[in-house]
């Protein structure tokens, strides 16, 4: 799929979603959550701690489906360090950057290529592409839900980051 | 093409089922907990009344399902969703519904956004039930959908 094309689909101006239309459009959803996020932290009085841990972690594990996804190669979890405020803030549209890149030019079949990598246990597993990009963004979801917890204890304004608010403020929602 | 909404349907289902074991590992169940599950089972099938063009009025007030009512929901969800999506046409789930939302604005949505909207949603709150569960002395349920491939050898697709 050519850019252009792929750009059109983002913007729901065609009906038929291929799958990294489809993927496209999680990943620029969860781009903009994570923006959310990164907003409510900051209406804090003081930043919670856990909550910047948990940004950090989510992002931090995008790198390793990331490089898993283009490389083959796992992560040695004992080699990523969390991420400051500062880092995370920088590391979302870097992010952002790269899936969309990671992306842009697959075809359909691609998505249901099946590869085996070492997991965080040392274990051979074996998965689909478009599984670990569901996996991905799925879990950005689950932490932001602890995120926004957190971030009302802390006395601050938790993000409201639903997937149909996204569709709405970005006018991404019908054709 | 929605490669994967029905594949979310059911991991929604077994995520959900974890879930409610986690909370039966709660030496009190928390309440707080169980609001946000009751509400998600709600959005479920609030969204199902709107892609249905049904009346919306009856969601104006919160069920509050009791923790059986909650369990006796999630099988139920299961097949009303995976029954919509087997039965629907890719034109079908890339047409739009309009209906009132729950701050009175009319706005008009895909069906396929709403269907991957509320298990999302579920998602988002089953992650705040884990930190409940935990600090209430219970066992967090570990719902990523990675961990469903495994547990159901849903795996390779093939």
């Amino acid at each position: 799929m050519r850019a252009e094309d792929l750009d059109a689909c983002l913007r729901c101006e065609v009906l038929t979603l291929h799958m990294n239309s489809y993927y496209g459009r999680l990943f620029q959803f969860d781009r903009w959550a994570n923006l959310e996020v990164i907003g409510s932290l900051k209406t804090c009085p003081e930043m919670p701690r856990k909550a910047v841990a948990l940004l950090s972690h989510y992002l931090q594990e995008q790198w390793v489906a990331h490089k898993l996804l283009t490389t083959g190669q796992a992560t040695n979890r004992n080699d990523i360090a969390e991420l400051s405020f500062e880092q995370c803030q920088a590391e979302v549209e870097k992010l952002a950057d790269a899936w969309r890149n990671y992306l842009l030019g697959k075809s359909d079949e691609q998505f249901e290529t099946s590869f085996t990598y070492l997991n965080a246990v040392g274990r051979p597993t074996e998965r689909v592409v478009s599984d670990l990009l569901t996996d991905i963004v799925d879990h950005g979801t689950y932490h932001r839900g602890q995120i926004a917890s957190l971030v009302r204890h802390a006395g601050g304004e938790p993000a409201k980051t639903w997937f149909t608010r996204w569709v709405k403020e970005t006018r991404r929602g019908t054709s | 093409m929605n490669p994967s909404l029905l594949d979310i349907v059911k991991f929604n289902t077994w995520a959900n089922n974890k879930c409610v074991e986690s909370l039966r590992s709660c030496p009190g169940i928390p309440n707080e907990a169980l609001i946000r599950l009751s509400h998600i089972l709600e959005n479920n099938w609030y969204v199902y009344d709107i892609i249905h063009e049904r009346d919306l009025h009856k969601w104006d007030d919160d069920r509050n399902y009791t923790f059986e009512e909650c369990i006796a929901e999630i099988p139920k969800i299961d097949y009303a969703f995976t029954e919509l999506l087997q039965d629907m046409t890719e034109e079908q789930l890339a047409r739009t519904v309009t209906f009132r939302n729950v701050v009175g604005e009319v706005v008009e949505r895909r069906i396929s956004d709403l269907i991957f909207h509320t298990f999302d949603h579920c998602t988002y709150h089953r992650g705040q039930i884990a930190s409940l569960v935990r600090n209430a002395g219970g066992e967090p349920a570990r719902t990523w959908f990675n961990r469903w491939i495994t547990e159901t050898e849903r795996g390779t697709k093939s």
